[in-house]
């Protein structure tokens, strides 16, 4: 069968959500029987051009051809019609409906269902596929490791003749990766051709026969597994120049101010211990899922730990719900603006006093003469580009209102201040002003503990990094020695602790 | 100077002046029109006792759509106000002989206090789905206000009773001053307070709010114990009014309440919202009514058109 | 059978169960309750109820509500009566045409304007209450074709020909729900409405017939309620909105959508009749009955939403897809 043409070519695809490329004339080949990593940083466009295979999001440009035909994808029905099936990271089952049904969603024959015909079809699929699960039981009483090898049988079932495979191993065990890795063996050797998304590299090297990286939405390179090793690949993950960026200079670090001790949260994070000093600026690195928000939001009182202490200035303290933390003062700016930060309909001044508010009150009753000489005072000083501060904060960019939220969580003094992905979606001019902020703040000696996807950043602006690799701490570097290649090492968990 | 700030100074400069606020307040517009039409139709429409008595009317809506509002403004819906009132207008009246005026009134307060706590309760605490809880609440209040009487209307035999809805000052009933007292209150509690503050940001995001350390279940706990208490005074003042009380006395007004504090401005999906608002809207039927009212000619006219209105409205608003 | 098997067979008939204790308890108790005449009525007052119910079960698998059902047996049963002149054939595929049009303007505002399902329908409830009130002046209209009463008549001097249709439509749906395409695309579009768009599912489609049939079986619910009393009132189906939700969720459908029968549906329906009947004939006030729905609605929305929760804790839950 591999003289027919080739199974998959993506070509010249563009992708601009709102004015953001996110995909930048990439180019795809996947053969016959081929295992191809598909790899890069998080937000390199990889889910964004699986998604555009998939028919969930349209392309603005470029081609897609199947066995040499061009295909025209616009919907989940063309790209399933297509032989194509995705396996998205986060699945996408249906909770309430059995593994059979499930597996044939969207596919079920017109006229009467003989389900004994239909439940026979999957047991026989799941024989096939060496694995043991009730086609009858629902998919939401069954464990993540058993819903995904539902999502597989789905793709087999569908005769699929490309299956992408979005980090499929982020919730499995070394034994149900097994399993699953022999299931790409037996689809290989049918002539499937499977894109497979991963960050963990030993499954890189173990699985795949060739590579193809993205990199900030642009294609960077495809080549055979067997000619590159880990640094290579990492280094065309990464790789950028380094020099026009920020560094963030080194002030006087004084005494502990956040001590974390062996705080644990079942089955998410694990025995985390560490401190922030007063002007000192932490980094925490790790992949997607490996804990590090979690553990950020248990200190804010957003979500509860189940043991371990927290220390505030040497006194311990106790945290229920978020109103604590920020009496005791630590303050933590959320990584997703949208849903934990922003009240995108209200004005710009009241998404920034909201957490001191009462500041500005007598009898209950706010003083909006007093709010408004704060609200100015806090929008010249961290330069947001804002007509007034009346106007609903959905009209301003991404840096503007992330600039906001940073204002609102310094007008809660607080003396520990934790930044989620501060810069994400914001651009290079915002992220700047954003990074001499900390700086400024370090400086005037606050704790700062700083989480970040964002490799470069971590580097520039961090005195120390830690690293988190599924749910615990996997290595904690001091700036000097710092690399990108190493962070990347101790995050994908190929040197262990 | 980003694109985005670019994008922002459009918007806003589009919109300055006369215009943002006709826009914002397009209702106040309807109203204004209304009244001059009304005015050049009927030579009765602008007689001081036409005036008053279109007041008047409105007034108990209106108070009641004020509490509605603060629910609104949290992202929740309050269905059980009718019911309430009328079990309230029948508490005031029957617990009369035995506690006094005073003692009625109190006792009918604390009900409503209780039955605002339980809807918080089950909707802030318990995350039920906040329609389905008062949904639920609104039979049993029903049932509680019909298993009182037994069906019956019930007469007051307290004449001091009568001045708290029927009286007036210096021709001005008591009902239009309470509702204008209660429009100015809410309208600084609501966009002038902490609290308002806080139940308008817990509308618009309420995982932003709780992440900003306001405790949501709490903030949504006092909505329903304001929007309760509205239901109440609503059906102290309904009795005081006729003198009697009848178990059915505010049944479907949940409706007209929550229509009223949409048309108003309020969203029904939380974060925003206007007390002085809805007061015009209600004026605004109640204009309607009375025009009817004068011609001689039917009412139900003008609940069609409250219908049609929230339907249009909806499209308008949630699409 | 295993103890776990044994469990889940009991929480899953829960309803059914209930219905069986209630009625052993009101024979037992009241003497005129298993008697002929009382067992009639409350098979008829079951039927119309019913048939509502199976529509708001369809809506509410697929994650939404229906408040307009009261309405619409409202209208469809003046529509009906009124009609009468044209011929009774003329007069009730009229009547089922109210139904229709309703339906798809819910659906149309649902799927195409994407307002929420509450207020769609609570606006097309108090518009179409508008226009039944309009229509009619506010007073029932008395029919006057006599062949329209054997709609509601006896079959073999016994069960009610409506509790025949409830029987049929029961089956019907449970069938089309259970083994027909478009029945477990209704499961699939309320358990996890992303899922099913990715794999191929025209979900607005889905959710656009969902609220046609609901309204349908509405209209045919309204247009019998009219052939038993003779008349189309104005405010025949007042209320039944909220009996119908209480009846659906008592009778386990998920109030989070993706899971629900219409068989436990008429074990709810059956649970709240039995009940009020209770009551009657104990010399209970009728008042109570209302309040009992309300209180059987509150508590079962705490135990669902604080199961919900449960499992939503227990890990292992399946993760939804943003």
């Amino acid at each position: 069968m591999n003289n027919q043409a080739e199974l998959l070519v993506m070509e010249h695809i563009s992708k601009a959500f709102s004015g953001v490329q996110v995909l930048n004339d990439v180019l795809l080949h996947l053969a016959h029987g081929e295992v191809l990593g598909l790899l890069g940083e998080n937000g390199a466009g990889k889910s964004t051009l699986m998604k555009i295979l998939g028919g969930i999001v349209e392309k603005d440009t470029g081609e897609v051809r199947i066995e040499g035909k061009s295909v025209k994808i616009d919907n989940p029905r063309t790209a399933i019609n297509h032989g194509i099936s995705i396996i998205h990271q986060e699945l996408v089952l249906v909770p309430e409906l059995s593994a059979t049904e499930n597996i044939f969603l969207g596919r079920i024959p017109k006229g009467y269902i003989k389900w004994q015909e239909i439940i026979k079809q999957t047991e026989a699929l799941f024989t096939e596929m060496g694995i043991s699960l009730d086609a009858r039981m629902p998919v939401g009483e069954m464990s993540i490791a058993d819903q995904q090898m539902v999502e597989i049988a789905k793709s087999i079932s569908q005769n699929a003749k490309i299956i992408v495979m979005d980090e499929p191993t982020s919730s499995l065990t070394e034994r149900e990766t097994e399993v699953l890795f022999k299931m790409i063996a037996k689809l290989k050797a049918k002539g499937v051709g499977i894109i497979y998304i991963s960050h963990r590299m030993d499954e890189i090297f173990t699985i795949c026969d060739k590579i193809t990286v993205l990199r900030d939405g642009s294609y960077i390179d495809t080549r055979a597994i067997s000619d590159v090793t880990e640094n290579d690949i990492v280094r065309m993950m990464v790789g950028r120049d380094i020099s026009k960026f920020f560094v963030k200079e080194k002030y006087h670090i004084g005494k502990a101010m956040l001590k974390v001790d062996k705080l644990s949260r079942n089955g998410v994070f694990n025995n985390i211990s560490f401190e922030v000093k007063q002007g000192e600026v932490v980094g925490i690195s790790g992949l997607l899922g490996a804990g590090r928000s979690e553990v950020a939001q248990a200190i804010a009182g957003i979500d509860p730990y189940d043991s371990g202490t927290l220390h505030l200035n040497e006194h311990q303290i106790n945290i229920r719900i978020p109103g604590d933390a920020i009496a005791a003062g630590i303050a933590y700016v959320p990584e997703d603006r949208k849903q934990q930060g922003l009240f995108l309909q209200r004005s710009v001044g009241e998404n920034l006093t909201i957490p001191f508010v009462k500041t500005f009150s007598k009898f209950g009753l706010v003083s909006r003469k007093k709010e408004e000489t704060t609200i100015a005072s806090y929008l010249s000083q961290f330069n947001v580009r804002t007509p007034n501060s009346k106007i609903a904060i959905q009209y301003l960019s991404g840096g503007n209102q992330q600039k906001v939220l940073l204002g609102r969580w310094l007008g809660t003094t607080p003396k520990v201040l934790i930044l989620d992905e501060p810069t994400r979606g914001v651009d290079v001019g915002a992220k700047s002003e954003i990074y001499h902020a900390i700086n400024e703040l370090a400086k005037d000696g606050m704790a700062i503990l700083l989480i970040s996807s964002d490799l470069l950043e971590i580097l520039s602006i961090s005195d120390r990094i830690l690293v988190m690799h599924e749910g615990r701490l996997n290595g904690e570097i001091g700036r000097e020695e710092a690399t990108e290649e190493i962070i990347m090492k101790y995050a994908t968990g190929v040197v262990e602790v | 100077m980003s694109s985005g700030a670019v994008e922002a100074q459009k918007v806003v400069v589009g919109k300055t002046g006369l215009r943002k606020f006709l826009e914002q307040n397009v209702i106040l517009l309807v109203l204004f029109i209304m009244i001059v039409f009304m005015a050049a139709i009927s030579d009765d429409f602008f007689t001081t006792d036409n005036i008053i008595n279109l007041l008047r009317q409105i007034s108990i809506l209106g108070i009641l759509t004020l509490g509605q509002t603060f629910v609104l403004s949290a992202g929740n819906f309050d269905l059980s106000v009718g019911a309430l009132l009328s079990l309230a207008s029948i508490l005031v009246i029957g617990l009369q002989p035995e506690l006094g005026v005073g003692g009625a009134i109190a006792i009918t307060l604390v009900v409503s206090i209780l039955v605002g706590l339980c809807n918080g309760w089950l909707v802030g605490r318990v995350k039920a789905n906040s329609f389905i809880v008062t949904l639920g609440m609104m039979s049993l209040l029903q049932a509680a206000a019909l298993v009182f009487t037994g069906g019956m209307t019930l007469q007051s035999q307290e004449p001091s009773f009568a001045t708290i809805g029927g009286g007036s000052l210096g021709g001005m009933p008591y009902l239009v001053l309470y509702f204008v007292i209660a429009a100015i209150l809410f309208q600084l509690l609501l966009n002038h307070s902490v609290f308002g503050r806080k139940v308008l940001l817990t509308g618009s995001n309420s995982v932003a709010a709780r992440f900003a350390g306001v405790k949501v279940g709490n903030i949504v706990s006092w909505t329903f114990v304001i929007s309760s208490l509205t239901a109440a005074f609503g059906g102290i003042l309904i009795s005081s009014r006729i003198m009697s009380a009848s178990p059915t006395a505010g049944a479907g007004m949940e409706l007209d309440v929550i229509s009223a504090a949409v048309l108003g401005g309020t969203s029904i999906y939380g974060g925003e919202g206007r007390a002085y608002n809805p007061g015009a809207w209600r004026t605004y039927f109640g204009d309607y009514d009375e025009l009817h009212d004068t011609d001689g000619d039917s009412v139900s006219v003008s609940d069609d058109d409250e219908r049609i209105g929230l339907t249009v409205c909806g499209w308008d608003r949630f699409s | 059978m295993n103890n776990t098997k044994v469990q889940k067979w009991l929480i899953d008939n829960v309803s059914f169960l209930i219905f069986l204790a209630l009625f052993l308890v009101s024979s037992a108790i009241a003497s005129e309750f298993a008697s002929f005449a009382n067992l009639n009525n409350l098979l008829m007052q079951v039927s119309v109820l019913g048939i509502v119910a199976i529509g708001q079960t369809i809506v509410m698998i697929a994650k939404g509500f229906d408040l307009s059902v009261g309405v619409v047996v409202s209208l469809a049963g003046i529509v009906t009566v009124y009609l009468q002149p044209y011929g009774l054939v003329v007069a009730i595929v009229a009547g089922i045409l109210v139904g229709v049009v309703v339906g798809m303007i819910n659906g149309f505002a649902i799927t195409k304007l994407n307002i929420n399902p509450l207020i769609a329908t609570l606006g097309s409830m108090t518009f179409v209450g508008g226009i039944t009130l309009g229509v009619t002046n506010q007073n029932p209209v008395s029919g006057t074709d006599m062949n329209f009463l054997m709609l509601s008549g006896n079959i073999l001097n016994w069960v009610p020909l409506p509790f025949l249709f409830l029987m049929g439509f029961l089956f019907l749906t449970d069938r089309f729900l259970k083994n027909y395409r478009l029945g477990r695309d209704i499961f699939a579009i309320g358990g996890n409405s992303d899922a099913a768009e990715y794999s191929g599912i025209k979900t607005d489609r889905v959710r656009f017939l969902s609220y046609v049939l609901c309204s349908t079986l509405a209209a045919i619910g309204g247009i019998l309620l009219a052939s038993l009393l003779n008349t189309g009132s104005p405010i025949a189906g007042n209320g039944m909105e909220l009996a119908t939700i209480a009846a659906v969720v008592l009778g386990g459908t998920k109030l989070t959508g993706g899971a629900g029968s219409v068989w436990g549906t008429f074990w709810g329906i059956s649970i709240l009749n039995i009940l009020s009947n209770l009551l009657d004939l104990t010399g209970v006030m009728s008042y109570y009955q209302t309040g009992l729905q309300g209180l059987v609605l509150i508590l079962v929305v705490i135990i669902t939403t604080i199961s919900a929760k449960r499992q939503k804790n227990k890990g292992g839950m399946l993760r939804t897809f943003q």
